[in-house]
């Protein structure tokens, strides 16, 4: 959620994504859960890892359709193999 | 009469019920258990194993099958040996990078296969002809979706001290020895600079990941589902997480400068003559013994590594100058064998027993004996810089090697005067005379040569 701080004549844009937001869209998703792991890799570590992941994932989904899109409109040259750039935006910027 | 081989488990391997390592008359084992037997087959009949092995990620193993001397275990293993056993606390960065970087290239080639890294560990990855591999070949295990559950494990034990100590200082790396799971990202966070938050490796892997894990430590998770389903999505978004670590581990940077790098040029030190004086015989005598390992202590730029390297000795080059460890590493050949294995050692404080037990993770002494040391221009630093008799000094090398090289630097040496310059010289028995009454107990006296024109002396060592 994005809230509006007025100070002043100057006005301040503050991205404030508050815990429980966070958590809810952590635990939405947190994909299948596998077997567990033979030492503890945390919970809020994999809360983590499934928000920050699943954001990572758009954009690599993304990046993979504009590439499919703009190869078969035979504009670009086939993408090279390899890992694909991150999304631009970290997940603190997220809405 | 010959004796049966003995088993003797190996300490530090207990934490994952799937293997066990064990050393058979000094040559390392892998037991794989029933519980670690499914994953184990699936890597082999993958072909995750072949394309491990084929990038040099992995070491090779040969299945030695059921062992009675082995009970219980579905079958034995014999890997690749590794000559050096070593611990990311004596890592450089140039070394740590390229450990992390080997183990976020098997995690990507697992998930490629249906598997997955299910640890990343450090200690999982050791040195081998120059190059990093990793050692546990029991980490791998289907990859039936889910989230990296390894995630939190590599960015302590790899990106987090890697950023840290590129950032702030190298020495930092040693965190690792009091953190053995690696510093906490709360702990690195609050060390780092703040415009590190401005990067996207730091503020995605190690600020807002220590932030999530303190605040949602307690939360409960979803409960584990029996039949979770591996989907594209979710190999995807581990795809991504991979790619992201790589590139944030790539773009840590750091200057490369020592205080050390110079020594050898260093007029003071040696002239011309002496140090080819000092070259020639320690060739000499390396040719003469042909040692299989040698261990370097003070390598400082390596030269004399280099030596013993090229004469066919895996040669391990201590130097407690982080830059000049990291500097030597990067010149180093990768895949030449034999080859040069620097690491970070304060020769006054070296590694300890840690972990649990104070056996997880060996003392520098149980990694031993060498079968040579060399000890090139370090005396001086033990016994005067750090108040070491030199009785306890002798019967310390004598633990560590079955040989010795060992440089005597006198107190009209212009480095010891300058040592002296601005300390009480309460060193009586710092004497050349004194130097060998103090060897006296531990080692034979092979040979000594003096390294005219310089008032230095190099002493063959053989241990009692």
């Amino acid at each position: 959620m994005r809230k509006v701080h007025q100070s002043g004549s100057a006005m301040r844009v503050r991205v404030c994504v508050t815990p429980a937001a966070l958590g809810i869209l952590g635990l939405v998703l947190l994909w299948e859960q596998p077997v567990a792991a033979y030492f503890d890799p945390g919970s809020g570590s994999l809360i983590y890892q499934a928000l920050l992941a699943g954001l990572l994932g758009l954009g690599f989904t993304f990046r993979r359709l504009i590439g499919l899109f703009a190869r078969a409109r035979g504009r670009t040259a086939p993408p090279p193999l390899g890992p694909p750039a991150p999304p631009p935006d970290p997940p603190h910027a997220a809405p | 009469m010959i004796g049966r081989p003995t088993d003797t488990p190996v300490a530090g391997s207990f934490r994952d019920p799937a293997g066990h390592v064990f050393s058979r008359d000094g040559v390392i084992h892998r037991r794989v258990e029933p519980a670690g037997a499914a994953a184990f087959h699936q890597m082999l009949s993958s072909g995750l194993y072949g394309a491990l092995v084929g990038e040099r990620l992995l070491v090779s193993h040969d299945d030695l099958g059921p062992d009675p001397r082995q009970p219980g275990a579905a079958t034995v293993l014999r890997p690749q040996q590794i000559p050096m056993i070593s611990y990311p606390y004596e890592w450089s960065l140039s070394q740590l990078r390229d450990a992390a970087l080997v183990t976020l290239r098997a995690q990507q080639l697992a998930v490629r296969f249906g598997m997955t890294l299910k640890d990343a560990s450090a200690y999982n990855v050791q040195f081998l002809a120059g190059r990093p591999i990793l050692i546990d070949t029991l980490s791998f295990e289907p990859y039936g979706g889910g989230p990296w559950l390894a995630y939190r494990q590599f960015c302590q034990h790899f990106y987090a001290p890697l950023l840290l100590g590129a950032t702030r200082d190298a020495r930092l790396l040693g965190l690792s020895r009091q953190f053995i799971d690696g510093p906490p990202l709360g702990l690195v966070s609050s060390l780092l600079p703040r415009r590190s938050w401005l990067r996207p490796g730091p503020l995605l892997h190690v600020h807002l990941h220590a932030r999530a894990e303190s605040r949602w430590a307690a939360r409960d998770l979803p409960a584990p589902q029996a039949t979770a389903t591996r989907t594209s999505r979710s190999v995807s978004r581990i795809e991504a997480l991979t790619h992201s670590l790589d590139r944030a581990v790539a773009a840590v940077t750091w200057p490369t400068r020592s205080v050390w790098s110079d020594y050898y040029a260093d007029k003071e030190s040696y002239t011309p003559e002496a140090f080819a004086e000092k070259t020639r015989v320690v060739t000499d005598w390396l040719d003469r013994l042909r040692p299989s390992l040698v261990w370097d202590l003070g390598a400082n730029t390596g030269h004399f590594s280099k030596l013993a390297a090229g004469l066919g000795a895996t040669t391990v080059a201590f130097d407690g100058d982080a830059a000049c460890v990291d500097a030597l590493y990067r010149t180093i050949e990768p895949d030449a064998r034999p080859t040069v294995l620097p690491l970070v050692l304060d020769l006054a404080n070296p590694s300890p027993g840690l972990g649990w037990a104070n056996t997880e993770r060996m003392t520098l002494e149980s990694r031993g004996p060498a079968d040579l040391l060399l000890v090139l221009a370090v005396t001086h630093h033990l016994a005067i810089g750090n108040n070491v008799p030199l009785t306890s000094l002798a019967s310390w090398l004598a633990r560590l090697g079955r040989r010795a090289i060992v440089e005597f630097v006198p107190k009209a040496d212009p480095m010891v005067a300058q040592m002296l310059r601005a300390r009480a010289d309460i060193f009586d028995d710092y004497t050349e005379s004194g130097f060998q009454q103090a060897l006296d107990p531990s080692f034979i006296i092979d040979e000594r040569v003096p390294l005219a024109p310089s008032r230095r002396s190099l002493y063959l060592l053989r241990a009692r």
